[in-house]
């Protein structure tokens, strides 16, 4: 037999037991789901007024704008004419092309149906 | 007529509807009885471009200072003219006191 100096103690759960192990589910303080589509949906409607609310501003100063610009338009077209009328706007050339007749092979091709 | 470019133009456009809306009026009602064909309405065409070329030497003529300005401002703008306003209103401003008087009756 060893003669040991120590004498040997087994290892054993301190006294009145380990605390008790938690291993069930558990849920931490939950935002219920309704909350959530509430914020969300909210957020999203103040985001889409105010782009709209933006967009019809922007789509007026549009307008105004190309009204603005329109306002030269007979100074543009009556300097147009008459270059072209002061511009040798025949054809001198000898050639097969003629300007696309769009409209006329759509009725052609309407009519051939 | 003389060239003038068209931020020029856009820059005066009030000026010249106040002093040519008639002779414009007639020229577009033209257009839209004669159709797109250039000789039916040469006369037309010709007192629009000389109503507007009376406007525009008078306004670079008397407001030289005030038209440049506008134009810088509308060429930066890519021909916007509502970034615009100081400017325009100065031209007005010049348009009304000095080239107006050549053009439409007083009334005083």
């Amino acid at each position: 037999m060893v003669g040991y100096r120590q004498k040997w103690v087994q290892d054993l759960p301190p006294a009145g037991g380990f605390p008790k192990l938690t291993y069930a589910r558990t849920s931490v303080s939950p935002i219920p789901g309704s909350y959530i589509f509430a914020g969300v949906f909210s957020v999203m409607a103040i985001g889409t007024y105010i782009f709209f609310e933006d967009k019809v501003k922007r789509n007026a100063r549009e307008e105004e704008e190309k009204r603005r610009l329109s306002m030269i338009l007979p100074i543009l077209q009556a300097e147009n004419d008459i270059n072209f009328l002061a511009s040798p706007h025949q054809n001198v050339y000898f050639t097969r092309w003629m300007p696309p007749q769009i409209g006329k092979r759509a009725v052609a091709l309407i009519r051939e149906i | 007529m003389e060239s003038y470019t068209r931020a020029e133009l856009v820059a005066s456009r009030e000026g010249l509807w106040t002093v040519c809306q008639n002779v414009f009026d007639v020229f577009e009602k033209c257009k839209m009885e004669k159709g797109n064909d250039p000789e039916r309405c040469l006369r037309e065409s010709t007192a629009v471009l000389g109503c507007a070329q009376k406007v525009m030497r008078q306004v670079v003529k008397n407001c030289e200072k005030q038209l440049d300005n506008t134009v810088k401002c509308v060429e930066e703008n890519n021909m916007r003219t509502l970034a615009c306003q100081n400017e325009e209103k100065e031209l007005q401003d010049c348009f009304d006191t000095l080239v107006a008087p050549h053009f439409l009756p007083s009334n005083e």
